[in-house]
């Protein structure tokens, strides 16, 4: 071990004098979520300005710190200071920011967002009191956005693989016991105890075993799991050859898909550098224990996130999931003891072991423990990753991390657990996010989506939206998610163009029962949790659907119909010329009137309407016809 | 354990489902068939168990000691309502829930070649439709839902078998036994979702996948979605027989339908050692091949240079006077692999009792593979039997070689041989006209193996027997039968009927040691393993090339190359 501690002092003194260093260093932002937002233009734009100023400074790319709505961020560091963060660049903004603060010494306050840990700067307030962070508690998270994932020396810098060097020293059983007594449960979605998990296939019998890190996050608006592999992947690897150890296999799998790439070349880069130091391989850490861990890329199906479809994947054969009993724990890739973790579950366990249990379980509801990531999208003023102890309210989240609705609309509700969730009403947002709780709301934790719907969102087209996704990712196996689910969409369809009667809802309910409880695997069997809960919750508007024909969101584009009001059109124009079906007629200067008998409601005119103007309003349909 | 309060017991590794069913308590499925690896898809097994969540599928529940199962009740048979309502909003339905059912199926319409398949009575798998079956059991008269025509266009790109995806409910049975059974996995689930189809890799021809067409697709297909085209119309068979193939070695076990006393399809025999399976030739060329017109139809007789049709005593005759003229030296008798073991016997009695001691089996052995000629150890055995070492056994081609030295002057053989054309009186026994015909002095109309009862020794040592399922072509007549006449006349032993025959060709057979199987039939799967080894089915029949009968089988033959 003591060439280990050698390695991890050498890595100490590199990270330490990387933060402390006179030399300014820039870190960029270099997570998907930054690529996406621009990034690249921005560091290129930093090279160009450090070489024309003459300006020696060393650039580090990072993960995503999970502020998602400042992309594209830098943090700079100089004089062995914390860094400061900027968010919201652009080109534009860049050189002087540089300029201002490499060559002048203004660190540029009205930019910066915060600044990190350590020595600060005068003026510039702490990153972590920034009112979208300060309620959060960084645990899976820690080092995403700090530190640079392809270099493991960062890792172990701080803490990494610490608990792998306990772990070989106790016994599989008592790994077992710490994370179970830790209370620690899956996070992927079901929130099975993840200790007991691991207890099932240790004490299966036949060899070889097999651990598999599920990174097939596929629910549309959830991004927990790469922000994570992009931004820590060693902290899930850890935990990957910790799980291996406590139920005794000797191979190992990431299941990531395909669709991220950054994500998958950070795993490759740490594999690579955990091989070379004997983190994986033969005899690792001199113990008696092997693994070996290979990344396998998914093709994209969102049911390959259930156990089963995974395994088939992963054997080569098609993405289907098959019936349980037999259990992965038992019989599972190739027929052998398998457990399969989610990749937060794994990027916490390292944690569990290095601070204790007892540290672990203060954070959390008696039945909940620890802390839980979410992203945070949808019409709220500040989106991102974010992490916060399980028991927060959802009125923390959405009103304190994420800063209450966009343009100080109301909100309406949140869906919770992605497709497979459910729509939880505003009145309810005093409710704590646990896995108990949601399940009582008829809804569940899932991977940690959250999406934050306002007034102007219409309840049956959520329903219809999530529907139309696991439509399209059933695997097609079974009849009623399969046939179901096609058969659910007809009605939500009709619901939104005011063609379906009272007995529809009837069909609807019924219909979604039989794939609730007809289905084969967890995709079908939660399929009609949208459904479920938005008719629970929004009864009424269902109705309104149903008897008056009218969408109070005015979005059902069947139900509504665009007017322009005379006396603020100012005869512009270019509602007209815009329209793609020529359905808008009016002299210049003149009030303008839309030909309804022509216009297919595509909105264009609604939204190029001036905004000093915005004579083009949505209304009812039906209130229209007889005004 | 417990099924419906009733106590029953179970074997270890049996599911709740095989349970209930040993118990006689039904329990409806599509998905599940006995001969393959249970899945799960339908949906229409689910059950409660106590102390399981939900609502487990009986088809791959393990049965555990104590467990209490409820097959049915007001939940389940919601449930299986709904699930197979749904089915029914993608699959034709107006014939299954409609009012007057009853009185159109007296009517019997004459089906038709539609093009699309709206109900049952255009549909070629009215008569044994599985879903059906679940739909009558659970007493769905209407369906809730606006029906769905999917639309897609039938695939008739391939020989032998169509096609129609419309009529597919996804239960996954195809795919298991082209996989699991037959070890080809030339077809998969494609797709996601709702359109999700059961298709070859990136949508190519079976033709160009590589299917070997065994067609046991068709056989497991519970709906009509995936048909034989040759035999599809033909509506309720008249009688179904259990008999074997004679097409090779194996005699794999076929049902043979029959309809207006002729064949007009076969079918793998589920109960036959075979295991239900069969190869292309068996499921798909029988019937065209006992029904084709360039069978034999009347017994013929050189006369001026012109074969004549004559009856069959003349014909008789006239071999029988033909042959007397030569010596026994002068004479060779060719016998056919593919013929049973009745007609072989009786070849060897009369060369034994003229005195001919040239005997050729064809085809030659030296060319063909073990299980090639639908009786080849049969006929060997009983060669072997008569005193005919393998060595001095000669071949058609020998024949043909010293015929055309006039070595051989009067030739009776039981198939086609090529070049035999010097032979100066020659007796051709065939089913099939071929070139050699134009050359012969007498053609006796043989039989087909659908067409008369015989026993066959295959390639296992065991003795099987072939049944009479339809009515004999034109004026053939068994080959037994024929020989015996001719043997008759020769003044050796009379045999009264064919079960004298084949006690005969039996102790015969006795006295040879039984061939080595080369599979034991007790694997499972020793069928399959066996038909991939052969490669290409071997495809002649008593020297015909099936290929020219058939035409699919051309176009197989043909796309393979």
């Amino acid at each position: 071990m003591s060439d280990f501690e050698s390695l991890r002092q050498k890595a100490r003194s590199k990270y330490e004098e990387l933060r402390t260093g006179q030399k300014p260093v820039i870190y960029l932002g270099a997570a998907s979520c930054g690529k996406a937002a621009g990034i690249a233009s921005i560091g290129g734009k930093i090279k160009e300005i450090l070489g024309e100023l003459g300006i020696e400074s060393k650039l580090v790319e990072v993960g995503c710190v999970g502020m998602c709505c400042y992309e594209p961020m830098i943090y700079i560091q100089k004089d062995g200071k914390a860094p400061i963060c900027y968010g919201n660049l652009t080109t534009k903004v860049v050189p002087e920011l540089i300029k201002d603060f490499l060559v002048d010494g203004d660190p540029r306050t009205d930019l910066a967002l915060g600044a990190f840990d350590g020595p600060q700067t005068e003026g510039v307030p702490r990153l972590f009191d920034h009112p979208m962070l300060k309620p959060q508690v960084r645990v899976v998270l820690r080092n995403c956005g700090v530190i640079d994932p392809t270099d493991i020396d960062h890792y172990l810098a701080n803490d990494g693989y610490v608990a792998l060097q306990k772990v070989l020293a106790m016994t599989p059983e008592e790994v077992i016991e710490e994370v179970k007594s830790a209370g620690m449960r899956g996070r992927g979605g079901a929130g099975f105890s993840t200790g007991m998990k691991w207890e099932f296939c240790a004490k299966a019998s036949g060899s070889p075993k097999y651990m598999i890190c599920n990174a097939d996050e596929g629910d549309p608006g959830a991004f927990m799991n790469r922000s994570l592999l992009e931004g820590d992947p060693h902290a899930v690897l850890e935990g990957l050859v910790i799980a291996a150890y406590a139920i005794g296999a000797s191979k190992g799998y990431v299941y990531a898909r395909a669709e991220y790439p950054l994500a998958i070349k950070h795993l490759n880069i740490a594999l690579g550098q955990m091989r070379e130091i004997n983190l994986i391989g033969e005899n690792i850490l001199g113990s008696d224990f092997s693994l070996e861990v290979i990344v396998k890329e998914g093709a994209g199906a969102f049911v390959c996130g259930e156990e089963t479809a995974l395994m088939a994947s992963i054997m080569g054969e098609r993405g289907m999931p098959r019936p349980r009993p037999p259990f992965p724990a038992t019989h599972g890739l190739w027929g052998k003891p398998t457990t399969i973790n989610n990749v937060e579950t794994l990027g916490t366990v390292a944690t569990i072991i290095r601070e204790g249990k007892d540290w672990f379980s203060h954070f959390g509801t008696e039945k909940s423990k620890g802390t839980k990531t979410f992203s945070l999208v949808g019409k709220v003023q500040r989106t991102g990753l974010i992490e916060v102890t399980l028991g927060t309210t959802l009125q923390e989240i959405i009103y304190e991390i994420g800063g209450g609705i966009l343009d100080g609309k109301k909100a309406k509700a949140i869906q919770t657990g992605g497709p497979s969730g459910g729509c939880i009403p505003a009145s309810q947002f005093d409710l704590n996010v646990d896995y108990e709780s949601l399940t009582q709301a008829g809804t569940i934790m899932g991977s940690g989506g959250l999406i934050v719907m306002d007034e102007e969102t219409c309840i049956v087209d959520i329903a219809h939206y999530f529907l139309t996704f696991t439509k399209e990712e059933s695997c097609g196996k079974c009849t009623p998610c399969r046939i179901g689910t096609h058969r659910m969409l007809d009605i939500l369809h009709k619901i939104k163009t005011g063609k379906a009667e009272m007995k529809d809802l009837e069909k609807l309910h019924e219909i979604a029962w039989t794939v609730k409880n007809g289905s084969l695997c967890g995709l079908g069997q939660t399929v009609p949790n949208p459904i479920y809960t938005t008719m629970k919750y929004f009864e009424d508007e269902y109705h309104e659907h149903v008897e008056d024909r009218k969408c109070r969101a005015l979005v059902c584009k069947d139900l509504i119909r665009y007017h322009i009001d005379a006396e603020r059109c100012i005869g512009c124009g270019i509602c007209a010329g815009k329209c793609p079906v020529d359905a808008i007629s009016g002299e210049k200067k003149q009030t303008h009137v839309i030909e309804e008998s022509l216009c297919i409601k595509c909105g264009i005119c609604f939204h190029s309407c001036p905004p000093k103007a915005r004579a083009v309003e949505k209304i009812d349909a039906e209130v229209g016809q007889d005004g | 354990m417990k099924i419906d309060g009733k106590d029953v017991e179970f074997k270890e590794g049996q599911t709740v489902l095989e349970v209930a069913t040993d118990a006689g308590i039904y329990i409806p499925t599509l998905c599940v068939h006995k001969d393959l690896p249970n899945f799960g898809a339908c949906r229409l097994c689910l059950v409660k168990i106590e102390g399981m969540r939900g609502f487990p599928p009986a088809c791959t529940t393990p049965a555990k000691d104590d467990m209490v199962v409820t097959t049915e009740d007001d939940e389940l048979r919601s449930i299986r309502r709904n699930v197979v309502e749904l089915l029914l909003s993608e699959h034709p339905n107006a014939c299954i829930v409609c009012d007057d059912k009853k009185l159109c199926e007296q009517y019997r319409a004459c089906p038709m070649k539609a093009g699309q398949i709206t109900g049952c009575q255009l549909c070629p798998n009215k008569e044994i439709c599985d879903l059906r079956e679940v739909v009558e059991y659970l007493g769905i008269d209407k369906v809730d839902f606006e029906f769905e025509y999917r639309d897609v266009e039938v695939e008739r790109c391939d020989p032998f078998f169509d096609r129609d995806y419309n009529l597919c409910i996804l239960c996954g049975r195809c795919v298991r036994v082209c996989k699991d059974i037959r070890g080809m996995g030339v077809i998969a689930f494609t797709k996601r979702g709702h359109e999700t189809r059961i298709n070859t890799s990136f949508g190519k021809t079976h033709l160009e996948i590589g299917c070997r067409f065994c067609g046991a697709c068709v056989d497991v297909c519970p709906t009509g979605a995936l048909s034989a085209r040759g035999t599809k119309w033909h509506g309720k068979l008249d009688s179904e027989v259990q008999t074997v193939c004679g097409l090779c070695n194996i005699n794999c076990g076929i049902v043979a339908g029959v309809k207006w006393g002729k064949l007009v399809e076969t079918t793998p025999d589920h109960d036959s050692y075979t295991n239900g399976q069969l190869c292309v030739l068996g499921r798909f060329c029988i019937s065209g091949m006992v029904n084709h017109p360039l069978r034999i139809r009347y017994p013929q007789v050189r006369k001026d240079d012109w074969l004549i049709p004559v009856d069959w005593e003349e014909a008789l005759g006239a071999v029988v006077e033909g042959l007397k003229k030569y010596e026994p030296r002068e004479m060779a008798f060719i016998i056919s692999q593919d013929v049973s073991n009745e007609a072989a016997f009786m070849m060897l009695q009369l060369a034994a009792k003229v005195g001919v001691e040239k005997i050729a089996l064809a085809p030659s052995s030296g060319d063909q593979k073990a299980y090639d000629g639908g009786n080849a150890f049969g006929v060997s055995g009983l060669c072997q039997a008569a005193g005919y070492t393998p060595d001095e056994l000669m071949t058609p081609e020998d024949v043909a070689r010293m015929a055309g030295r006039g070595k051989i002057k009067a030739v009776y053989t039981t198939q086609d041989v090529v070049n035999i054309d010097d032979a100066e009186f020659l007796v051709i026994q065939d089913v099939y006209n071929s070139h050699s015909l134009k050359s012969a002095a007498a053609v006796l109309p043989v039989q087909s193996f659908m067409e008369s009862e015989a026993s066959v020794t295959s390639f296992d040592g065991v003795t099987r027997e072939m049944k009479h399922a339809s009515e004999p072509y034109a004026r053939s007549r068994p080959d037994w039968e024929i020989t015996r006449d001719i043997l008759k006349a020769f003044e050796g032993q009379d045999y009264a009927s064919l079960g004298d025959v084949r006690a005969a060709a039996d102790a015969e057979l006795a006295k040879v040691a039984k061939p080595d199987a080369q599979g034991t039939t007790s694997e499972l799967n020793w069928f399959p393993k066996h038909i991939r080894e052969l490669g290409d089915p071997p495809s002649k029949y008593r020297g015909m090339d099936l290929t020219v009968l058939i035409d699919d089988l051309r176009v197989l033959k043909e796309g393979r190359k």
